[in-house]
């Protein structure tokens, strides 16, 4: 018997499973915020898991769209939405989103930047690399982060520096600039910064590409001696 | 310092999850705003809409089956149900690159990703409120038409601006284009491209070449825009558009057929898609494209009885009689208790139609409806049906209904040579004599001395006597400059004199809106709305 039912192409069964996972995330996190909010530190045994829930659940979130983003554009199904941007109000809310959760971890989250620095890129798709590297540093920072945005040689350059234990060796020496294949191997971090370095690339003005860098200390910033993750969009 | 809040205002939540729902109103019931309603459909929404003034709209985009967040904006904005203070935000849980390329005429003030915390949230409100207040002046007066000042307005802004330059340039270039200054959009956008290639500039440069009729340099920087941005569907409109008023139909059809394709539910470039396809006589695409906007448009304000009536017109190319006279009545049904503009135009295309499928009883019927309802309420006809009108009633021997509607075109333009020519043109070629035609003009005539009568009255100080000489006159001819300009005047002064009434400031609103001008206002226009908005300002701080 032939079936009535029109096979679906598998781009919409991804993006709709994406969709429909994005809206129970933002529930259940939306769901612990508040119970994290209510459960303080000293009264509450579980403080400590909940932040660990709360933590994953942001990765999970930050993998789909990573997930979803990667295939658009290995299928050239992305189109970039550039737009200009207030560096400094851009990164401030980015920061409102993890201050909380990496402020009871004990990690301090600070901004470094120009607040009259603007720059032209998709906001939303760029967002998402400096979440990605948060949420990285969430796990490997010490106590403090550093975001900062500066203007660079005609670039925008963002930078995320904690004071952990840094990069691996293997990682540093792999990383490559525009319009190669960028292989930082697997696990989170390596997907990441492979996320990262399609989504630098995406981004072109006047014959000049975006970039990432990698570096294991910070030269304006003495203090933060761990991994050093820097996007530059033109 | 005092602290932020919500205070005094009105918040929409539209989200089909109603969990959503509720966590929405718990992150913002803190700021303590006056009211907040949840609606679960855009349906829902735009009920709610029309009962309340929102101040800001927190609208989910994919509301399950129904109306998506941005038709329900496309919506408001076209009812102007939104107004200019009022922050619309899309929240998503899709990537949002997409919907902002695809939208079609109109984007939200901004969009949030979910998952978004309280934060972040409560963050965009401070910032959209801000920058809705910083761009105040210029919204009010492009609102009035005031291009002069709203072009200095962001002139003044754009010597300060520290992170909103490029988008007081492109509200600049936007009103340049309103008033057709090419030159000045060109001077303006070009320095721009230097620095960034940004495809909104690219198009308004585009529009700028095709306004000027540099079809080649237009079409040039259209097809880079679609080739580089190939989700810029605003690219593909206007190559349509280009290759439309070359007459090239084909090429017409074929790009919109790409862009409907990204965008099916846009329905005003569905319609356009239509039309094209009918003049490239592709009659299948054209039905298909009829279909889905009546299908699409079902309880919007888009569906217009031109939808049914274009549909009609394919069926009877295809020879489809029995279809076509299905969709006359269903046209009928659909309108019936429409308002009175689309109930009439339901009623004319119907006669139309009847004409054309040479049912003689059918025709003088829907005649003898159209002319009841304009005898009652002559606005519901414009100028450019009832001179199709008449030539349909001269047509069917009834001379008198026929002379009716030209003494109506002449009128409403009775200053308007180009137009009085064509009129004259057309009577001409229906056989009529110089004689008979002076005849008519004499209509011209009438309006002159009614205007006349009505200035004296008013200069005589005899100010509500001149209201009521030029609002009958406003009725019976609703589209005369003249006498709208003239009607809004007395009243203006009548309210210098003795004061100003929300009822009063409304009713010269509305005769200085039915002013239509191609470009820039006219100097009587832009003094009468100056003073209206004096008249504004006193109400408000009394």
């Amino acid at each position: 018997m032939k079936s009535n039912i029109k096979k679906l192409e598998f781009p919409t069964i991804l993006a709709s499973s994406v969709h429909d996972m994005k809206n129970s995330l933002a529930m259940l996190l939306g769901s612990l915020a508040d119970i994290s909010s209510e459960c303080q530190a000293e009264t509450c045994s579980i403080k400590n898991k909940l932040l660990r829930i709360q933590h994953e659940g942001q990765r999970v979130n930050r993998d789909l769209i990573q997930l979803l983003t990667l295939y658009k554009i290995d299928q050239s199904q992305y189109y970039l939405n550039t737009a200009e941007v207030n560096i400094y109000d851009y990164l401030e809310e980015i920061i409102l989103e993890y201050k909380y959760l990496l402020n009871e971890r004990g990690i301090d989250i600070s901004l470094q930047c120009d607040t009259a620095l603007n720059g032209f890129f998709d906001a939303e798709l760029v967002s998402s690399v400096i979440k990605t590297i948060i949420n990285n540093a969430y796990q490997y920072a010490h106590d403090k982060i550093l975001i900062s945005g500066e203007s660079m040689d005609g670039f925008i350059k963002l930078t995320v520096a904690d004071n952990g234990k840094g990069y691996p060796a293997h990682m540093l020496s792999e990383q490559k600039t525009c319009k190669t294949v960028s292989d930082f191997g697997t696990g989170s971090t390596g997907l990441g910064l492979y996320f990262s370095s399609q989504v630098a690339e995406l981004h072109k003005n006047k014959h000049k590409c975006g970039y990432i860098q990698i570096t294991n200390a910070i030269k304006h910033s003495s203090e933060l001696k761990g991994g050093c993750f820097s996007i530059f969009l033109p | 310092m005092k602290l932020w809040s919500l205070k005094n205002k009105y918040i929409l939540i539209v989200d089909d999850f109603a969990g959503m729902r509720t966590m929405l109103r718990n992150m913002l019931a803190p700021y303590r705003p006056e009211h907040i309603v949840e609606a679960a459909s855009g349906e829902d929404a735009l009920k709610a809409i029309q009962d309340y003034d929102f101040d800001i709209i927190l609208c989910d985009y994919n509301l399950g089956p129904g109306k998506d967040g941005q038709q329900i904006l496309e919506e408001i904005k076209e009812c102007e149900l939104l107004s200019y203070s009022s922050i619309y935000i899309m929240t998503t849980a899709e990537n949002t690159s997409e919907m902002v390329m695809g939208a079609v005429e109109y984007s939200p003030d901004d969009y949030l990703s979910k998952p978004f915390t309280k934060e972040v949230l409560i963050s965009r409100l401070k910032k959209l409120l801000k920058r809705k207040s910083s761009l105040k002046k210029i919204s009010i007066s492009t609102q009035q038409r005031d291009y002069e000042s709203a072009i200095s307005f962001c002139n003044d802004q754009l010597a300060t601006a520290t992170n909103n330059r490029f988008e007081l340039l492109k509200i600049k270039t936007e009103i340049l284009l309103r008033i057709n200054d090419y030159d000045a959009v060109e001077d303006l956008v070009k320095p721009v491209l230097e620095e960034r290639e940004i495809p909104w500039a690219l198009l308004y440069l585009g529009q700028a070449h095709y306004y000027r009729k540099n079809y080649d340099d237009a079409k040039f920087i259209f097809e880079d825009l679609i080739e580089d941005y190939p989700n810029y569907l605003f690219a593909h409109d206007w190559l349509a558009k280009l290759y439309r008023t070359n007459k090239n139909y084909k090429e017409a059809q074929n790009i919109l057929e790409k862009a409907t394709i990204k965008s099916p539910k846009a329905i005003k470039r569905q319609k356009i898609l239509a039309e094209v396809s009918f003049e490239n006589e592709d009659f299948d695409t054209s039905e298909k494209s009829y279909k889905r906007v009546t299908r699409m448009g079902k309880n919007s304000y888009y569906l217009n009885p031109n939808d049914y009536s274009g549909l009609a017109e394919v069926y009877l190319k295809k020879g489809m009689v029995s279809d076509a006279l299905e969709t006359i009545s269903d046209m009928r049904k659909e309108f019936t208790n429409s308002d009175p503009e689309k109930n009439m135009k339901s009623c004319i295309n119907e006669a139309f139609l009847y004409d054309q499928l040479q049912r003689k009883k059918e025709t003088n019927d829907r005649i003898d409806k159209i002319i009841s309802i304009f005898l009652k309420n002559p606005g519901t006809v414009t100028s450019i049906d009832s001179i199709e009108l008449a030539k349909l009633c001269y047509s069917h021997s009834r001379n008198d209904d026929g002379n009716r509607f030209i003494q109506y075109a002449i009128k409403n333009n009775h200053d308007n040579q180009e137009a009085i020519d064509e009129i004259i043109t057309i009577l001409t070629d229906i056989g009529f004599s110089n004689k008979d035609i002076n005849a008519l003009l004499k209509s011209r005539d009438e309006v002159i001395d009614i205007n006349n009568q009505g200035v004296k009255l008013a200069t005589a100080g005899k100010i509500s006597e001149s209201i009521s000489l030029f609002v009958e006159a406003a009725t019976a001819m609703p589209e005369n400059h003249v006498i709208n300009l003239n009607t809004a005047q007395s009243l203006i002064m009548h309210m210098n004199k003795s004061g100003a009434t929300v009822e009063l400031m409304n009713e010269t609103k509305k005769y200085l809106d039915k002013v239509k001008f191609t470009g820039k206002p006219s100097e009587k226009y832009k003094i009468l709305t100056m003073s209206y908005q004096n008249l504004v300002n006193t109400l408000d701080s009394s």
